[in-house]
C-alpha cells in the first residue's frame, strides 16, 4: 500500500467494530443521531474490520478490544502497518493497565471503557478526528502505573498464566518441563514484582492488571 | 522412693520396686552362696570315706559354676573362697584345721583349686550377663516391633499420634506421654497425641509447654527426676518450673526434627509411685520419638497438599465467577446502557421503543444469568470440609452435639473423589433427609451411610423413629421427598424409601459416578 490514509470533508465517517450486536446497534443509533457523524460500516471481528477499513477508509474507527479470532489490538496493529495515520479508538469492557498499554503500543489514539457516557464517547471521536489523542484521566493514570511496574520476563508470564489456571508448582514444572525449584524461583519473583503475598493474591492482581487472561485456560470454560 | 532412684541402673531401679532396702548391693545371693556351699560340704563330708580330697575339690567346681550362673560373679567368688576353706578344713589332712601344717604341695593344690574356681566363676557369670543382655535386647526388639506394628496398622491418620503415645506409655511404664505439635507460623505448641495409663484426658499445663519450648530452642533432650548425670535437674538449672499436680517423679522431653525443621516435642512423665525409666526405656522412647517426627512430617505434607488443592479449587471457582461476570453480566449491562442511551438520543421514535424493549429483555436475561452463576457456587459446607464425607461428618457432629439425636456416620468402601455435582446433590439430599428426621421422626438414633462401590456411591439415612405411611403423604407436601427424587433422577441414580409406621425410615440414594479428573 503506498497511498496514505486521508480524511475527507463533511461528517465524520465512522466504522464500528464489536462482536456484540447490541453494542453496535446502540452505538450506531447514538452516532447517527449526531449531525456531524455517520456510521459507514460495521464489523464483528478483527479480520473483517481490517478488510473493511482498508476498503472504506473511515475517518475514525471504534474498535472493540476483545473479540473472538483477531483481537482489537491485533487489528489496530494490522491497520496501522498499512496506514500509519489511521485513527482508531479502543473500546473495552475493562480498564486494565496492560490492555491500555498494549492498545497504545499498537497505535490506538484513544481508549474508552464501554460504560463511558455516550457524550464523552462523542467527544473522544471528535478529538481523535481532529488529530488529538484522547484518554480519560483514569486511563492515563493506569497507564502511568503500568509504566512504573517491573516487566515480567517471558518465562514468568508463562508461569503466571499457569498459576492463573490453578496449577500447583509441580504441575507447572511438568507443563513447562522445568525443575520444581526453578518454578518456585519464578513464582517468588512474580510475587515480588506484583507485590503479592501469596499465589491467589498474585493471580488476582495479575488479572486486574491484565497481565494474564482467563481465556488462555480452556479447562475452566464451562 | 524418688530419692532412692537417683542411680540410673536398670537392676537398681527394679530392686527399688521390689522393696529391697539397699540399692546396688543385694544380700540374698550371698546368703544363698553360703548356704549352697554349706549343703555341698555336708554332702561331700558323707563321701569322705571313699573319696580323696582332690576329687572332692573337683566336686566343688560345679557348685561354684551354678552359683555364678544363678547369682553372678560376686556370690560365686564368695562360694569359691568358702569352698577353698571347707576343702582345707574338712578334707585336707590334718582334718579340722585351717591353713595349719599344710605342706607346700597342699598349698599348690589349694591355690590351683582357687584359681580354677574363680576363673570358672568369671567365665560363667560373663556368659550369664551376655545371655541376659541378649534377652533384654530381644524384649526391646519385640516391644519396638509391637509398637511399630500398632502404629503402622493405624489407618486413621488422626489417631496415629495418640496410638504412638499409648505405645510409649505401654512400653516404658510411663504414667503419661504426649506429642506437642509445633506450628511454625504461630510459633505455638499444641498437644496432639496424649495417652495416660489411667486413660485420663490432657488438661493442659504451663510448665510442660515451657520445658517443651526450651527443648525446641536448644534442640536437645531435657529431663528431670532420674537420668544420666547430665539430665538431673537440667530443667531446674534452666530456670524452668517442673510440671505439677500431680508432680511426676521423672520426665523426659525429646525434640522431634525432620531435616532440621522442628516438628514438635514428645514428652514422657512417670508417676510418683511409678516405675522410673531405664536406659532401655529411654532408648525405646528415643526410637519412638523418631517415629513421631516422621508421622508429623507426613501429616504436615498431607495438609500442605490438601491446602494447595483447596487453594486451587478456590482459584478455579474464582475464575469461573470472573468468566461468568465478564462473559454475561458485563456484556448485558453494557448492552442495556447503549440501548437506553440510544433511545434517549433518537427521541420518541419507534426505534427508541424497540431499544427499550430490547434493553428490558437483556435485563431479564442478565438477572437469570446472575442467579445461575451464584447457584453454581459449591456449597459452603463442601468448600469448608474439602469433600462430601468430611462435610457430612461435620454436619452430623454439629447436630449430635446440639442434642436430641445420636448421629453415626459410617463410611464404607474405598473413598474416591466425587464430581462437584454428585457431592452437592448428595449433600443436599442428606441435609433434607436429616431435617425430616429431626422434624418428624422423633428418633434417637440416626445412621448415615456413605458407601463407595465400584463406579457408584450410595448415601443412606436410617432412623429409629416413628416412620410413616408413604401412601398417606399427599403429593407436594412430601417432606422434600419430591426434591430428593428429582436430585436422584438428575444424577441418574436410584432413590428408595422404606418406612412403615412405628418402624423407622430409611432413605437410600444410589448414584453412578465417574472418578473426578
Amino acid at each position: 500500500m503506498t497511498t496514505d490514509y486521508q480524511t475527507a470533508d463533511g461528517p465524520i465517517r465512522i466504522m464500528l467494530v464489536d462482536d456484540h450486536s447490541i453494542v453496535r446497534k446502540g452505538l450506531g443509533l447514538i452516532l447517527d443521531a449526531e449531525p456531524d457523524m455517520t456510521v459507514i460500516g460495521q464489523a464483528d471481528n478483527g479480520a473483517d474490520a481490517v478488510d473493511r477499513i482498508r476498503s472504506l477508509r473511515p475517518d475514525v474507527t471504534l474498535m472493540d478490544l476483545k473479540m473472538n479470532g483477531m483481537s482489537g489490538v491485533e487489528a489496530v496493529s494490522a491497520v496501522r502497518a498499512d496506514f500509519p495515520s489511521a485513527r482508531m479508538i479502543m473500546l473495552s469492557t475493562y480498564d486494565r493497565d496492560d490492555d491500555i498499554y498494549r492498545s497504545i503500543r499498537a497505535g490506538a489514539m484513544g481508549y474508552l471503557v464501554k460504560d463511558t457516557p455516550s457524550d464523552e464517547i462523542l467527544d473522544a471521536i471528535r478529538n481523535v478526528h481532529a488529530g488529538r489523542k484522547y484518554f480519560p484521566p483514569l486511563v492515563s493514570e493506569k497507564l502511568a502505573e503500568r509504566l512504573t511496574m517491573p516487566e515480567l520476563s517471558e518465562r514468568e508470564s508463562e508461569v503466571l498464566r499457569l498459576m492463573t489456571a490453578g496449577q500447583s508448582n509441580k504441575e507447572i514444572a511438568n507443563s513447562l518441563t522445568l525443575a520444581i525449584g526453578t518454578v518456585k524461583c519464578h513464582v517468588n519473583s512474580i510475587l515480588a514484582k506484583l507485590g503479592a503475598d501469596d499465589r491467589t493474591q498474585a493471580v488476582v492482581t495479575a488479572l486486574k492488571k491484565g497481565l494474564t487472561d482467563l481465556d488462555v485456560v480452556p479447562a475452566f470454560r464451562d | 522412693m524418688v530419692s532412692a532412684s537417683k542411680s540410673f541402673s536398670p537392676r537398681a531401679a527394679r530392686s527399688t520396686r521390689d522393696g529391697a532396702t539397699s540399692v546396688g548391693f543385694r544380700l540374698w545371693p550371698y546368703v544363698f552362696a553360703i548356704l549352697g556351699v554349706a549343703i555341698a560340704t555336708g554332702l561331700f563330708y558323707l563321701t569322705r570315706p571313699w573319696l580323696q580330697w582332690g576329687e572332692i575339690a573337683l566336686l566343688y567346681l560345679p557348685v561354684v559354676i551354678v552359683l555364678s550362673i544363678r547369682f553372678g560373679f560376686g556370690p560365686a567368688v564368695l562360694g569359691a573362697l568358702l569352698s577353698f576353706s571347707c576343702c582345707d578344713y574338712f578334707f585336707l589332712q590334718p582334718y579340722y584345721t585351717l591353713f595349719l601344717d599344710n605342706t607346700p604341695r597342699n598349698w599348690l593344690s589349694l591355690s590351683v583349686f582357687l584359681f580354677a574356681a574363680i576363673a570358672t566363676a568369671r567365665l560363667a557369670s560373663r556368659i550369664r550377663d551376655e545371655a541376659r543382655a541378649a534377652e533384654e535386647r530381644e524384649r526391646e526388639t519385640t516391644m519396638l516391633y509391637e509398637a511399630s506394628q500398632a502404629i503402622s496398622t493405624e489407618v486413621d491418620a488422626e489417631r496415629l499420634l495418640p496410638t504412638l503415645a499409648a505405645e510409649v506409655v505401654r512400653i516404658s511404664g510411663a504414667s503419661e506421654c504426649a506429642v506437642l505439635m509445633y506450628v511454625p507460623e504461630e510459633h505455638s505448641l499444641f498437644v496432639n497425641g496424649y495417652a495416660s495409663d489411667s486413660g485420663a484426658a490432657w488438661t493442659g499445663s504451663r510448665p510442660v509447654e515451657g520445658i517443651a519450648r526450651a527443648v525446641l530452642e536448644y534442640n536437645r533432650s531435657l529431663g528431670f527426676g532420674i537420668g544420666p548425670a547430665g539430665w538431673c535437674d537440667e530443667v531446674r538449672s534452666l530456670g524452668l518450673s517442673l510440671p505439677a499436680d500431680p508432680e511426676p517423679s521423672a520426665g523426659i522431653y525429646v525434640p522431634l526434627h525432620v531435616q532440621s525443621s522442628p516438628m514438635g516435642v514428645l514428652f514422657v512423665h512417670y508417676a510418683p509411685d511409678g516405675l522410673p525409666f531405664t536406659e532401655q526405656g529411654e532408648r525405646l522412647i528415643l526410637t519412638l520419638a523418631n517415629h513421631a517426627a516422621v508421622v508429623i512430617a507426613r501429616q504436615r505434607l498431607r495438609e500442605e497438599s490438601e491446602g494447595q488443592a483447596r487453594q486451587n479449587a478456590i482459584v478455579e471457582e474464582r475464575n469461573r465467577l470472573t468468566r461468568d461476570v465478564h462473559d454475561t453480566l458485563s456484556h448485558t449491562f453494557t448492552g442495556i446502557k447503549f440501548l437506553l442511551e440510544a433511545a434517549d438520543k433518537v427521541g420518541p421514535t419507534p426505534e427508541a421503543i424497540e431499544c427499550i424493549a430490547e434493553a428490558r429483555k437483556l435485563a431479564v436475561e442478565g438477572a437469570q444469568e446472575a442467579r445461575r452463576s451464584v447457584l453454581a457456587l459449591r456449597p459452603a459446607q463442601l468448600e469448608e470440609a474439602g469433600d462430601l464425607a468430611a462435610a457430612i461428618g461435620n454436619l452430623a457432629r454439629r447436630q449430635s452435639a446440639a442434642g436430641s439425636v445420636e448421629i453415626e456416620v459410617e463410611i464404607s468402601g474405598e473413598p474416591f473423589p466425587l464430581s462437584d455435582d454428585v457431592e452437592e446433590n448428595l449433600l443436599r439430599t442428606f441435609q433434607e433427609a436429616l431435617a425430616n428426621v429431626l422434624k418428624h421422626a422423633d428418633a434417637t438414633q440416626v445412621t448415615i451411610g456413605l458407601a463407595f462401590g465400584v463406579g457408584e456411591v450410595t448415601l443412606s439415612i436410617r432412623d429409629d423413629g416413628v416412620g410413616f405411611d408413604p401412601e398417606a403423604v399427599p403429593p407436594g407436601t412430601g417432606f422434600g421427598l419430591t426434591s430428593m427424587r428429582q436430585r436422584s433422577a438428575r444424577l441418574g441414580g436410584d432413590f428408595t424409601l422404606s418406612t412403615r409406621i412405628g418402624e423407622g425410615t430409611e432413605i437410600q440414594l444410589r448414584t453412578p459416578v465417574g472418578a473426578r479428573l
